[in-house]
């Protein structure tokens, strides 16, 4: 009985096998058409896909080396030089500035209040201003 | 099960490998969605993304994704079709011109040297084979189809479905059991 129904089976299988064999081979001409069509745009793709690839390098590397080459013309050691002296020059300007505020710390803390009122004490941070001011000057 | 087997087959380039295997692509996408043009844009698809992903993969490879990105499409094109009939059904929209299921006989080969009766036979198994193979539920089916068509064995095809052996081995069970029943007159 169980050899029976294997035979069976295997014979059943058989026959749908060729059965479905045969259907690939009775593919209409349009159908293969298509298909032959389908294949062939794949495959270009590949190739445009490799081509890309390949080819990806070339304007990146060009980009790159533009990049760098505008930023050597732009921040060029001449340019750097004048950029410094320019920070320095603003730096000199500004030195009026800590002296103010200095002496609203000095009147508005408490503590400093007595030493605010001595005359010798005006005495020296004209010195020590007048001092750091010829340091500071580049 | 002792099938022809040609998985081992070695394929000398992609062109080689597609051409072989789009014709049974196209069978099974076809008996899967009943549909000639979605069958080939399936195919498409599937050609396409294992050119694009897959080529510089080993030839030997190219057989199993092919069918696990062939059997994924379909997939979705059901999981499409489902919300798209829900979708219809919920607004009562009939179309006659859409969707219209393919009259299997079309496919049928005219090729063959057989005699007219052995002729009409063979396409009234066909016929019988279509409608049994399309009746089968999806995963039924394409494990059936890898199985006997393909000759792939139980590991390749669990690899390919993304399951374990043990579905695959009811699913092939099941499948074979259901077409005995309706192919069983034409044995």
């Amino acid at each position: 009985m169980n050899t029976e129904l294997t035979t069976e089976t295997i014979k059943l299988e058989s026959k749908i096998k060729a059965s479905l064999d045969a259907s690939v081979m009775g593919l209409d001409q349009d159908t293969q058409q298509a298909l032959a069509s389908i294949r062939e745009k794949s495959l270009k793709k590949q190739q445009t896909h490799t081509w890309l690839n390949f080819n990806m390098w070339v304007p990146a590397s060009a980009v790159a080396l533009s990049a760098l080459l505008a930023i050597l013309f732009v921040y060029q050691p001449n340019n750097v030089d004048d950029a410094l002296q320019r920070i320095a020059s603003e730096q000199t300007i500004s030195h009026e500035q800590p002296e103010h505020l200095t002496m609203l710390e000095l009147l508005t803390n408490a503590e400093d209040l007595e030493t605010a009122t001595d005359p010798d004490f005006y005495v020296w941070i004209d010195e020590v201003l007048a001092t750091e001011g010829t340091n500071n000057a580049v | 099960m002792h099938m022809g087997r040609d998985f081992d087959k070695q394929y000398l380039s992609m062109n080689h490998f597609l051409a072989d295997i789009e014709g049974r692509a196209f069978r099974m996408a076809q008996i899967a969605t009943g549909n000639r043009d979605d069958a080939l844009e399936i195919v498409q698809d599937t050609m396409m993304k294992l050119v694009q992903k897959y080529s510089h993969h080993q030839a030997t490879e190219w057989k199993a994704l092919f069918y696990s990105i062939l059997n994924t499409r379909i997939l979705d094109w059901h999981r499409r079709q489902s919300v798209r009939n829900r979708f219809r059904s919920w607004l009562n929209w009939h179309d006659d011109e859409d969707e219209a299921i393919e009259d299997v006989l079309a496919q049928h080969p005219d090729e063959t040297n057989h005699s007219p009766d052995a002729k009409l036979q063979d396409s009234q198994f066909m016929a019988s084979l279509n409608s049994a193979l399309s009746a089968l539920p999806l995963r039924q089916q394409q494990v059936f189809l890898l199985r006997i068509w393909e000759g792939m064995d139980i590991n390749e095809t669990a690899a390919i479905m993304h399951c374990s052996a043990s579905s695959v081995k009811t699913h092939y069970a099941r499948a074979l059991e259901k077409l005995r029943e309706k192919l069983g007159d034409h044995q």
